[in-house]
């Protein structure tokens, strides 16, 4: 089973638990002096008596080595308080290289979800944020304090968990937290007991799906009273005895071989041995194996026997056997199929959890005895398979099927989202304990990350408002020599002075406290012009950053250089993909002379050009981007109606006529890029777009204006801006609803930017019939089991569109374009309207004519 | 010799006052020295008996196992239940056993097969033993048991109030219903589980409610405790916590108590 699979059962288990990283550090305390005598020390030097009072608790804070603190990430597990927690789970699969604990602590009582809201075409919008809270409850300290053991008191009456674990790991700020949302099961298991006397069996009917004549495959997993009997026994058998019903059995003997027999299609009987014996304890569970190749392509037949521990691993047991140099067969007689025996003897004594017979070596299942499809003590159950199987007793003890079921769960079952830790809430008198984390984006907050980072320098000499005395020149004085460093190529840097620009192309250091900027030259690169002056020793010298490039190689380089986020979260490929389908490559640039915050610099972004957003995806662990696009060739667009998925009294219906825009001012080409950023006159363009109709009284009756003071756009972008402010209008003129639904988790198919068909009685034409309505998902807030969608009218709606091919297609014709090129590019005719792959009225090929 | 289960009671014949309820909050494996037959890593036997279930002892895997307690004292302590919750033993054969030796053991109980991972409680003769035992055979893997108690059990001295809700019939599951707007079943999803119920008793004597009453409530506020009842062939069973205690005169010499049990009965 899985989430996907789960998610659509009715009378599923919704599960969820929250895992949180603490810094612990992988070495035992004091376990450098366990190296050997006179070889240096290696590990950590802490000593009780001399470094601190007692051990510590493997954490920064309680550290007395602090040079050999070696922090591992260790994950600490909390579940809801539910009885049906599994009892055992692998966490190790979400993070093998990891250590954590092993067990749920049941003290989650609740997540709050407030999911990230992309603001398009404004902003990063709201971060996605979860607040996790616990009871706090005492704990043994087992599993989290390496040296519980040692220690002189009993953790379980000193403090809370929480309490401690806080005292103990204070520096939780930007460790991740995770959270697990998926289900339990209830997982069938069972066995049937076999006392190993006559008439205690369980048999299935023949059939043809049983009667196998060639290849063959039995398995069995038991547990055998004694692996060596006293007398033969049989695993599984189709064999009556009675009569010519003889077909094949696999048993072990009493010194612990394992016998395969059949009796081939001309009634002879064969029979081989394993070369060893089992070798398997009294009781044990062992899944066995056997499987007979009956033409092994050189002239023979081959035995194999098996053993596994899982039933997915085998080993061989011994050889591969044979019972003489010939292909064999198996005959077909009509015996019943028989876990525990055959018709009158080799009665097993022990417990089988589950057998099988296969038509073909690893070939399909036919048959399947699994106990755990029944209950205990039953007589009758029907296998996954079709077949019935019957639990034949007699006697006491007697053969008895025993069944149960238990809280189940694999990490296949939960999907995962990560966030940073922000804040711990309490814990207070009512003992509870909260903890907000927040998606990696809040990374990017004005207040965490600028660009460029804060220089040191002061001019060490004055300057004057000329390029004289020394212009090629400038001597620096600063506590980081390297901060000035060019990096890239060409190595040209540029640094701030006042509100003046300067370019260099070296440095060369001067002595402990001064760098010298080499290849001056005091002037802003272009298209940028700013103003020499003077300037007066000690005066701050601050490095600008110049960005240049596509709309996501300028965003993964704020990201990544000056976040601090990891690139694993950018699917960058995908941005790309994006930028060069949607944006036509749009190139972006400015040149960033002082600190600003990183969600600053995107946000102006996302607000002068046809970004329709940057959003944390925390299911996929990815940063993504989207252009003001409609719904692409190929983009899933699901079908969502009253009827089929939406659910009950959920829907709530808005407009937004705050979002409405009907006219766009854009200032674009910024000549001197110290000024504020609202300078009118500080700009070499400008441009002004509007939508007569909708400013008209028959539509708004206002102007609505949007004016941008675009920084990142230079004077070459004219066609951009253009198409900015085309696009904006087109998608912001109408007062598009927003709606807000909920469906249940089984239709939970779409993520934020992506699109859905909406059928619902809410929204109809002006006949009052329902009718199918475009939108595009804003916000997706999927923590409980009934999901709430945030959407709005997508503004293309469902209508075709085109787009331009890429250069690698000029000049193709539609009648040598594929389908997929036809669907997706935009073609047109010559001036005879023909669209003929040679242009000729004479060969109108497809017949596609301009009308 | 009793074997008390939610689908079955064995033995219930040789159950003394067996509609008065039991609680089990005497625990000698709390109190003496406690091994295991093995432990899996993680697994420590001592979160056999911490009063949390959600940590276990974890057996490696064998097919025969065991739990076991030493205690000391004078006189020699003495149980007559043994109980386990928080498991996975379906499948397994059990026998509780006492031993002077710590080698040679006698049965307090017939084996039983688990059926299920649901509490299981054992009542037997009460009996004065240097070692308490869980002999677990024919396991089908790796066992686990996350509470296990054995000791003298409390057996209220008046039978449950009328009122008493029988924790399998009033299981604290929470579920979620959803309906389209169109009118379809969309699903349905149990959201949690558990069992809270009140236990109360009329008419006990002063006496018994300052003593045994008392003693029962000095251990509950530090400890999870068993509480069964047995009815017709059925058990119920709770492992939990109690909450909210009261005694109260109903007359001039007799009391009620009662309290919540918060736990698991699965």
């Amino acid at each position: 089973m899985s989430w996907d699979a789960e998610r659509s059962r009715s009378g599923k288990q919704p599960f969820q638990y929250v895992e949180i990283e603490l810094d612990r550090c992988s070495r035992i305390y004091g376990d450098a002096f366990t190296s050997p005598p006179g070889s240096p020390l290696v590990g950590c030097q802490a000593q009780v008596g001399v470094t601190g009072a007692d051990k510590c608790y493997n954490s920064w804070e309680t550290c007395q080595d602090e040079t050999n603190f070696n922090p591992l990430s260790f994950w600490v597990r909390f579940c809801e308080q539910t009885s049906d927690a599994p009892r055992s789970f692998n966490f190790d699969v979400a993070s093998p290289s990891d250590e954590g604990l092993a067990v749920f602590l049941p003290l989650l009582r609740r997540v709050q979800y407030s999911p990230g809201l992309p603001e398009p075409g404004e902003s990063l919008g709201q971060r996605s944020q979860l607040k996790v809270e616990f009871s706090d409850a005492p704990h043994h300290d087992i599993g989290i304090d390496k040296y519980v053991t040692e220690r002189a008191f009993d953790p379980m009456t000193r403090g809370m968990f929480f309490r401690k674990l806080k005292a103990r790991w204070p520096h939780y700020i930007g460790r991740r937290l995770r959270w697990y949302q998926g289900y339990i099961r209830q997982e069938r298991t069972g066995y049937l007991s076999l006392p190993g006397t006559a008439g205690n069996f369980a048999s299935t009917p023949d059939s043809p799906a049983v009667s196998i004549i060639a290849d063959i495959d039995v398995r069995a997993k038991a547990a055998l009273d004694d692996w060596t009997p006293a007398v033969f026994q049989v695993f599984i058998s189709k064999d009556d005895v009675s009569g010519a019903n003889r077909e094949w059995q696999l048993g072990v003997k009493s010194d612990g071989a394992f016998q395969f027999t059949w009796w081939d299609s001309g009634g002879t009987l064969r029979q081989v041995a394993s070369s060893v014996a089992n070798g398997i304890s009294d009781g044990t569970v062992k899944h066995v194996r056997a499987t007979l190749d009956v033409d092994n392509g050189a002239g023979g037949h081959t035995v194999q026997f098996l053993l596994s521990d899982d039933g997915l691993s085998w080993t061989q047991l011994g050889t591969d056997q044979n019972a003489g140099a010939f292909t064999t067969s198996i005959r077909d007689q009509g015996s019943l199929v028989r876990v525990g025996g055959v018709g009158d003897s080799s009665f097993a004594a022990g417990k089988f959890y589950y057998a099988e017979l296969r038509n073909g070596i690893d070939g399909s299942v036919v048959a399947a005895f699994d106990p755990g499809r029944a209950s205990t003590g039953a007589r009758e159950f029907m296998a996954e398979t079709g077949e019935i199987w019957t639990v034949n007793q007699s006697g006491s003890p007697f053969a008895e099927l025993i069944a149960w079921e238990r809280p189940a769960a694999t990490i296949n079952d939960f999907r995962m989202r990560e966030y940073v830790m922000e804040r711990f809430e309490g814990p207070g008198a009512d003992g509870r304990v909260a903890i907000v984390a927040k998606d990696v984006l809040k990374l990017l907050d004005d207040d965490r990350a600028q660009a460029p980072m804060k220089s040191k320098g002061e001019l060490v000499n004055a300057m004057l408002a000329s390029e004289s005395p020394d212009a090629a020149n400038i001597d620096v004085s600063t506590s980081e020599l390297t901060e000035y460093d060019l990096t890239g190529s060409p190595s040209i840097g540029y640094v701030r002075i006042g509100g003046e620009v300067i370019t260099y192309t070296g440095t060369a250091v001067q002595s402990a406290t001064v760098v010298r900027l080499t290849g001056v030259t005091r002037a802003a690169p272009s298209p940028y012009t700013t103003e020499m002056k003077q300037h007066d020793a000690g005066d701050a010298v601050q490095l600008c950053v110049y960005f240049v490039g596509t709309i996501p190689e300028v965003v993964r380089e704020l990201m990544v250089t000056y976040g601090n986020i990891s690139s694993a979260f950018i699917p960058f490929t995908d941005w790309e993909t994006e930028a060069t389908t949607w944006l036509a490559s749009d190139n972006i640039s400015r040149l960033v002379t002082e600190p600003q915050g990183l969600k600053s610099l995107i946000d102006e972004i996302i607000q002068e050009t046809l970004t329709w957003g940057f959003w944390f995806d925390e299911v996929e662990q990815e940063i993504k981007f989207r252009a003001v696009r409609p719904a692409d060739i190929g983009d899933t667009v699901v079908d969502l109606s009253d009827d089929a998925n939406i659910v009950a009294d959920s829907v709530k219906l808005t407009d937004d006529p705050n979002r409405v825009i009907n006219e766009v001012q854009m200032l674009y080409g910024q000549i001197d890029p110290t000024k504020r950023k609202d300078e009118l006159d500080n700009y070499r363009k400008g441009l002004l777009v509007a939508d007569a109709d909708s400013q008209s009284t028959n539509e708004i009756g206002q102007r609505r204006i949007k004016r941008v003071f675009s920084r990142w756009n230079s004077t070459a972008s004219e066609s951009v801006v253009l198409r900015y402010a085309e696009r904006t209008l087109a998608s912001r003129s109408r007062n598009l609803a927003t709606i807000e639904f909920k469906v249940d988790r089984k239709d939970e198919d779409i993520g934020t930017a992506q699109f859905a068909d909406l059928q619902t009685l809410y929204l109809i034409d002006q006949f009052g019939l329902p009718v199918t309505t475009r939108m595009q998902i804003m916000r997706v807030d999927s923590a409980e089991e009934q999901v709430t969608y945030r959407a709005r009218e997508d503004f293309f709606g469902a209508a075709l569109f085109a787009r331009w091919a890429p250069a690698a297609l000029e000049g193709l014709f539609w009648g040598d374009a594929t389908a997929a090129q036809r669907e997706q590019y935009l073609f047109w005719a010559d001036s005879n309207g023909d669209l003929g792959s040679l242009e000729s009225p004479a060969n109108p090929t497809d017949g596609k004519t301009w009308a | 010799m009793t074997t008390i289960t939610h689908e079955t009671i064995i033995d219930e014949a040789s159950l003394s006052d067996a509609l008065k309820p039991r609680i089990g909050h005497e625990n000698l494996f709390r109190d003496g020295t406690v091994s295991a037959s093995t432990e899996a890593l993680n697994g420590a036997v001592a979160q056999a008996y911490d009063g949390l279930t959600y940590d276990a002892w974890v057996s490696t895997g064998g097919a025969t196992e065991w739990v076991r307690v030493q205690v000391a004292g004078s006189p020699t302590p003495s149980a007559d239940y043994m109980a386990v919750a928080a498991h996975t033993l379906s499948g397994c054969t059990l026998t509780p056993q006492s031993s002077n030796d710590g080698s040679s053991w006698s049965d307090l109980a017939s084996a039983f097969t688990a059926v299920n991972d649901r509490p299981i409680v054992w009542e037997f003769a009460a009996t004065q033993a240097n070692y308490f035992r869980l002999s677990i055979t024919n396991a089908p893997g790796a066992v686990s048991i996350g509470a296990i108690h054995a000791g003298l059990k409390l057996t209220m001295e008046r039978g449950l109030a009328i009122g008493f809700e029988p924790p399998s019939l009033n299981e604290d599951v929470t579920f979620t219903n959803a309906m389209s707007e169109g009118g379809q079943i969309l699903g349905r999803a149990i959201v949690r589980r558990g069992v809270e119920t009140d236990i109360a008793a009329n008419n006990v004597t002063w006496l018994w409610a300052r003593d045994d009453w008392r003693a029962f409530l000095d251990a509950a506020n530090l400890y999870a405790c068993f509480f069964w009842w047995v009815n017709e062939g059925r058990g119920e069973i709770v492992y939990g916590g109690v909450d909210d205690p009261k005694a109260a005169f109903v007359d001039h010499e007799l009391l009620r108590v009662s309290f919540e049990i918060k736990g698991i009965n699965r």
